[in-house]
């Protein structure tokens, strides 16, 4: 059903240790995040370069949340599980 | 108390010193005139005028303080006259003094600039006074008001000069993540020129620590950057906002890692350096005694031989282990011509040929204006036999490989990685394969010594560590180019000699060479008694010494008859190399023979002054040899031993 889960789709730049680490970063928050309400995907922008720059992503890597049609944009080297999940359960209605 | 002052007319006198009158009725002008005096101003400062065009006049040409303005001139009616005087003086008090009683030219006054109305007649020294000092404070506090418009504005120009300027980029962004400012370093950062970044969603910043975040982009270009991020909390216009600044590190980085790599190889090298020396040492023991008991044990007992040949063989490659190594920890002794780099090239080509299978095809494009190296023929023929090896491996289906050359040149750059390497002219000569590739990981770690990504059995990991410092041995420099499944490229690069080509003059070797007495000094007991066995037994009369101060005492003693001095580089008390300044100190030229188990290129500065070298481990031969060129005077190359 449209709009039941929100999603979480973090935007790398190629495979390597330090993005390997975020994606890890990052599903650990959503599952941290009270309840599993997200779905989690992972973009690679030198694979997925259109569908990024349509995204407006300009740096990465970057962590995009869409909940209920509205969308939260966040940077940094994603490394804190804690920082993570509170940044995806901010501004929660 | 005069009225003056009691109506502040003290401080209307201090600031008010020049009035300029405009009326052309005399008799109103007197009375006007009288008013002022009364007031206590000074009718010396008095500037009359009965027209427009005279006051516009004397506005020009002075300093005013004060207009006091009748509506009805000569040549200006009504309120236009307020109109062109304002226009002329932005900055003067104007009291308009008329006729006229009705509002609507009061307030038509007012708005064309006058500061008070008064009505011909109907004032008296108060209401003049105060007009005065309204129409005075007034215009003061809005000259004042101006000026610091102007000043606010020139500020905020100066610093959005700074911030356009500044090559960092910084951006406001709103709590959503939305650019509220942008300055041109995050524009061009972000890959948006001219375009404006305002109103696009940037992102917020997922900590507040103020630490530095590394990052990549700009997603929108075709480069990819290493951009790194500051954020501050502030307030923006009474909201919450956080100030970004990108800066641009990708340079930084690269030579972080240049440096960093430069070290590694560095501390690699010492360390290997360190422990072949050691075992060099005790190589030699082995070899020296399994020759000793080869000649010892009876020929009958056949597998007695076949072990002592085995201890042999693998001592002989563990020598060949430490060889290596050493290259790689630029400790090797080298002896450098002058080659002609497209020759030996070609030369290489053809023993490499047979090293690699037919389905190998091999291209070679050498170009007729490569130049001439200084460089080792043994040691530039191990690099291409290394390079040809890995190639060869990397495509075990088949495939192609190409030598091309070409002339370089160096800048300073090379120094952050390499800092042996001066900028100039170089020869470069290339060797691409077709082969497997590598990934960036294996990459980073090709020069390691004993790396490999082959099976144990295939091979010591020593190759490409062999040529990193045997190309750092001949001041030039080694780059790989590799990706997987796209081929690897190896470039070396060899500083250009401007020296003509000489063949290295090696001697005949001459028979019956004389026998004579050698000193022989040597702290390794076993090896003592080696060298002094291989000597004996070839002829020699050998004198021995345990240290360098024992030998000195020998040499002295023996000084007429000793016709060659063998001695190891490093020993207690006194070194081979003083042992040798001393011998020199006294005159004597007497031929030296300096064994090591480094071999080093600080003995260069020895080479040519009747000194040779012989590294460790030796053979019985190459001991031999080494002693019979040092007895004829030759300038001797330590032979390898494997």
């Amino acid at each position: 059903m449209s709009g039941a889960r929100g999603l979480v789709r973090l935007y790398v730049a190629g495979p390597s240790p330090r993005t390997e680490a975020a994606w890890h970063t990052v599903q650990t928050a959503c599952k941290v995040a009270s309840t599993p309400r997200f779905d989690v995907e992972l973009v690679d922008v030198s694979e997925r370069p259109d569908e990024a720059r349509r995204a407006g992503i300009m740096l990465t890597p970057a962590l995009v949340r869409i909940n209920r049609g509205e969308e939260r944009r966040w940077l940094g080297d994603f490394t804190d599980v804690e920082a993570v999940a509170r940044a995806l359960v901010s501004d929660d209605v | 108390m005069s009225e003056a002052e009691g109506l502040g007319g003290a401080d209307g006198v201090r600031s008010v010193q020049r009035i300029l009158l405009v009326e052309d009725e005399a008799s109103d002008a007197l009375v006007l005139s009288h008013a002022l005096k009364g007031l206590g101003f000074a009718p010396s400062g008095f500037l009359q005028a009965r027209t427009l065009a005279e006051a516009l006049t004397l506005l020009e040409t002075g300093e005013v303080d004060l207009g006091i303005v009748d509506l009805g001139l000569p040549d200006s009616r009504g309120t236009d006259t307020v109109r062109r005087i304002r226009a002329a003086a932005p900055d003067l008090p104007l009291i308009v003094v008329s006729a006229a009683a009705d509002t609507e030219a009061a307030v038509g006054s007012l708005q064309r600039g006058a500061d008070d109305y008064l009505v011909k007649g109907a004032y008296d020294a108060r209401s003049l006074d105060r007009a005065i000092r309204y129409a005075t404070d007034r215009r003061r506090l809005q000259t004042a008001e101006r000026r610091r418009a102007v000043e606010l504005e020139r500020a905020e120009r100066q610093l959005r000069a700074v911030v356009e300027a500044h090559s960092d980029g910084m951006l406001i962004v709103d709590s959503r993540g939305v650019v509220r400012f942008s300055n041109q370093g995050a524009r061009h950062l972000l890959g948006f020129d001219e375009r404006e970044l305002v109103g696009h969603t940037f992102g917020s910043p997922l900590l507040d620590s103020g630490d530095a975040v590394e990052l990549e982009g700009p997603v929108r270009g075709d480069t990819r950057s290493k951009v790194e991020m500051r954020s501050t909390a502030i307030d923006w216009e009474g909201t919450p906002a956080h100030l970004i600044v990108l800066r641009d590190v990708t340079v930084h980085r690269r030579l972080e890692e240049r440096l960093r790599q430069s070290q590694k190889m560095e501390a690699l090298g010492q360390l290997t350096g360190g422990i072949a020396h050691d075992f060099n040492n005790v190589l030699a023991v082995i070899l020296n005694g399994t020759e000793a008991l080869a000649e010892m044990v009876p020929a009958e007992l056949v597998e007695a031989h076949a072990e002592l040949r085995e201890i042999e063989t693998s001592a002989r490659r563990a020598a060949g282990m430490v060889r290596r190594l050493l290259g790689f920890s630029r400790r090797g002794y080298l002896r450098f011509e002058t080659l002609d780099l497209r020759k030996f090239t070609q030369d290489a080509l053809a023993i490499t040929r047979r090293m690699l299978t037919d389905v190998v095809g091999i291209r070679s494009s050498v170009e007729e204006g490569v130049g001439n190296v200084r460089a080792d023929p043994a040691a530039l023929q191990q690099i291409f036999l290394n390079v040809v090896a890995n190639a060869r491996d990397a495509m075990p289906e088949g495939g192609e490989l190409t030598i091309d050359s070409g002339a370089a040149e160096l800048d300073e750059s090379h120094r952050a990685r390499y800092p042996w390497v001066s900028p100039g002219q170089y020869e470069r000569v290339s060797l691409s394969d077709t082969g497997v590739g590598m990934t960036a990981e294996t990459l980073d770690r090709i020069f390691e010594p004993f790396f490999t990504t082959k099976g144990p059995q295939s091979g010591t990991g020593l190759g490409m560590a062999m040529v990193y410092g045997l190309m750092k041995q001949h001041r030039g420099l080694v780059h790989v180019h590799s990706k997987p499944g796209g081929g690897t490229r190896v470039d070396l690069f060899f500083p250009s000699s401007a020296a003509s080509k000489r063949d290295v003059h090696r001697a005949e070797p001459q028979r019956g060479a004389r026998r004579g007495t050698i000193l022989v000094i040597e702290d390794e007991d076993a090896l003592r008694r080696g060298i002094q066995r291989v000597l004996s037994n070839a002829g020699y009369e050998v004198l021995l010494a345990q240290d360098g101060r024992e030998g000195i005492d020998a040499w002295r003693k023996h000084r007429a008859g000793i016709d060659l001095v063998v001695s190891d580089l490093v020993m207690p008390k006194l070194g081979g190399k003083e042992v040798l300044a001393e011998i020199r100190r006294a005159g004597d030229p007497c031929p030296f023979l300096l064994i090591t188990g480094y071999g080093v290129e600080s003995l260069a500065d020895l080479r040519g002054r009747g000194v040779s070298m012989l590294t460790k481990p030796w053979s019985q031969q190459t001991l031999l040899n080494a002693v019979r060129a040092a007895l004829r005077g030759e300038d001797v190359a330590p032979e390898a031993t494997a």
